[in-house]
């Protein structure tokens, strides 16, 4: 069998157990790659029905706007229902408010935000296109991983998780976040979007910007990030690795305009993923810390 | 540029510093499949698959910790479980779905209660290929006698137990001897290196199997339609197929066979496909869908015998209701007897004198509320097994497997 078809029909086994298992699930979606491809397995998965439960996107407010465009163009063409929360609400709120020091990152302000929706709309489960192969305390998520009623994660009391067996129950007010593409990698996500021909956001492929090199990451020069004094803008040929909040979406130097040539770049390319995203720098705890409060 | 062809699933087990952190790290590096930043962590220590910071204050691995790599011609996915005693459970959730087990023994120590544990364990869960990695080797000089030595301890060993097969390696993880390629250090050594042996056993063998067993995990009804999409757990699917339904007794007929909104004519597990049937009938999640025509048909019943491996942390209590969940059955239980505790020391059944604890293996007889169809572990692994979910906490608290059925 190959490796697609298995990655595929496992996917979509998961994503049937949830509509299965679940009351009300909900499908965490960006309109990055990963999310896309979350978005056509569940396109798969219930026809001929629709996608049975609603799309929701944590709007951070640093969100690029080529991929909040992509994300609604997209979610309108399926003719599915969009839910967009927005960080700026939660901070008006006072829910949270924002980092200290120059140009903050919003990335961790999410988890109040996505929170707050999950217990509006009262979703008990939200489907995540995060993989294991992104970083070291993910590797060792369930694929249905339980929430409490904080929506805190507690790795030492995950549930074993055996054969196809997905256990979905959940206590009153926890949630279970549900993780499809575990078992990806960064290039099985790309060689699936190249077999099934899916459009992306045009900041994945090469394009001339205006960067900030900060530490080891490039960074998109603007109104969210800068420059601060002292730095100065560098004009690079670049593409995003991830298009997440605009603030930790690092880019990489590249040439690559189609997607067979980025799938080349990512083989040949000697860092991972997310080793450019500023978030993950802060501490060797960073996600760790951020998952057990409720992060996606 | 291709992608792999095959997958491969393994799982690691082994006493605590017998090195196993240190071969996935090998093994990641041998294949080209740590990034650079990955690269700067795993030469500090090579424990790649330490991620909570609980594992890292304590030296120690505590969960299951999944790693992908690829070979030449097959992508490998590698469950890393935990080589304390208090974390057994972690191992028969990573060997439940694998191909193989790499069992590391460290040639300085031998065989410690925990290898033996292990060890005794792979033989129960029935792991298909069993690979004992004599480790460190490059401590004792890559020498042939401390290698035949484990090896002679490990055959007394396994005289009464059963292993789908089971193959011995001298290898250095530290050093990377015998992982990719075969060692000029142990000439001495038959056989090729670990991912040449790898490279050569079959793959996703949970799947494979001459009965056709499909699960129905929903129902869609479209205008007067049934469509059911189910889960093809084993076995191969055709249009025109005679299935019977479980736990009734209805005979149906394949009308039609879809991935997505294409039409195809067979399918092979594992597939997640879109059934039709000629005939009209409301299907419910958790009916079995088995070939008429297959010599071996799953039983129904609501009496089950069963090994089972109590996992939750709280010990099995005699007022809890459990759960019992198989394929995409839900089902209450309505009695549960203990019968024996399993001595993984001795290998053998004794009186269960005290409660049901973490990491305990025991023999259980179990009723159900309603009949289900199953069949036995030995001839299913996957319509074989169970899980108990304590109706309380929905923690899964046991992992079963059938041994017979009433």
């Amino acid at each position: 069998m190959r490796l697609l078809d298995y990655l595929e029909t496992e996917s979509i086994f998961i994503l049937r157990e949830t509509a299965a298992q679940c009351k009300k699930p909900v499908l965490l979606f960006s309109g990055g790659k990963d999310s896309l491809v979350l978005l056509r397995l569940a396109e798969k998965a219930f026809w001929p029905e629709k996608v049975p439960f609603p799309i929701m996107h944590i709007d951070t407010g640093h969100n690029f706007p080529e991929v909040l465009e992509f994300r609604d163009k997209t979610i309108a063409r399926l003719g599915l229902t969009l839910i967009v929360r927005r960080v700026e609400d939660s901070i008006f709120l006072g829910r949270t408010c924002d980092l200290d020091g120059p140009f903050p990152s919003r990335n961790a302000l999410q988890t109040v935000t996505l929170l707050d929706a999950i217990n509006e709309f009262e979703f008990d489960a939200a489907i995540g296109g995060a993989r294991r192969d992104e970083e070291k305390s993910r590797a060792k998520e369930r694929v249905f991983s339980v929430r409490d009623n904080q929506g805190h994660w507690d790795p030492q009391k995950q549930r074993p998780e055996l054969w196809n067996l997905y256990n979905g129950r959940v206590g009153e007010g926890g949630h279970l976040r549900v993780f499809p593409l575990s078992h990806w990698t960064e290039l099985d996500v790309w060689r699936y979007v190249q077999v099934e021909e899916l459009q992306l956001p045009s900041l994945y492929f090469s394009h001339t910007r205006d960067c900030l090199i900060r530490g080891r990451s490039i960074l998109p020069a603007g109104p969210y990030l800068g420059p601060t004094v002292g730095e100065s803008i560098t004009q690079l040929s670049i593409r995003f690795r991830t298009v997440g909040d605009m603030t930790c979406s690092s880019a990489v130097e590249s040439k690559a305009t189609t997607i067979s040539e980025v799938i080349h770049e990512i083989m040949a390319s000697k860092s991972s993923e997310r080793s450019g995203r500023v978030d993950d720098q802060v501490s060797d705890w960073s996600m760790e810390e951020r998952k057990r409060a409720g992060y996606f | 540029m291709n992608s792999p062809r095959d997958i491969l699933r393994i799982a690691t087990g082994g006493s605590v510093d017998d090195g196993k952190s240190t071969l996935i790290g090998r093994l990641l590096l041998d294949t080209d499949c740590l990034a650079e930043d990955q690269l700067e962590m795993a030469r500090s220590n090579l424990a790649v698959t330490d991620g909570l910071r609980q594992e890292r204050l304590q030296g120690i691995t505590i969960d299951v910790a999944y790693r992908y790599f690829s070979t030449s011609d097959c992508r490998v996915i590698l469950a890393d479980s935990p080589g304390h005693f208090e974390y057994t459970r972690n191992m028969i959730t990573a060997t439940s779905t694998a191909d193989a087990l790499l069992l590391l023994v460290d040639v300085t120590k031998g065989l410690t209660e925990q290898t033996k544990r292990h060890f005794y364990l792979a033989s129960l869960l029935k792991v298909p290929y069993l690979l004992v990695c004599v480790n460190k080797m490059d401590l004792v000089g890559f020498s042939e006698g401390h290698f035949y030595s484990i090896c002679k301890t490990i055959n007394f060993m396994q005289r009464d137990l059963s292993f789908g097969k089971i193959d011995f390696i001298p290898i250095s993880a530290l050093s990377g001897e015998n992982i990719a390629r075969k060692s000029s250090r142990m000439p001495w050594c038959k056989g090729s290196s670990l991912l040449g042996r790898l490279a050569e056993i079959p793959r996703m063998q949970i799947y494979q199997s001459n009965q056709t067993r499909a699960y129905v995990q929903r129902r869609v009804s479209i205008q007067g339609l049934d469509y059911y999409q189910i889960w093809l757990c084993t076995g191969k699917l055709k249009v025109g197929n005679q299935i019977k339904a479980y736990p009734g007794d209805e005979v149906l007929t394949v009308n039609s066979l879809k991935n997505w909104k294409f039409p195809v004519t067979h399918v092979s597990a594992p597939a997640a496909v879109l059934v039709t049937f000629e005939e009209h009938r409301a299907l419910e999640r958790g009916t079995l869908l088995c070939k008429l025509d297959d010599a071996n048909l799953p039983k129904n019943t609501n009496q089950l015998e069963a090994t089972v491996c109590w996992m939750d942390n709280a010990p099995l209590r005699r007022d809890s209701r459990y759960k019992l969940m198989h394929t995409t059955n839900l089902t209450d239980i309505t009695d549960l007897q203990v019968c024996s505790k399993v001595d993984i020391d001795r290998h053998i059944a004794v009186a269960c004198a005290s409660g049901v604890e973490t990491n305990d293996i025991c023999n259980m007889q179990i009723t159900l509320a309603r009949k289900i169809a199953v069949d036995t572990w030995q001839s299913n692994r996957l319509t074989g097994s169970f899980v108990l979910i304590d109706d309380q906490t929905n923690f899964t608290a046991a992992a079963g497997f059938i041994t017979a059925v009433k």
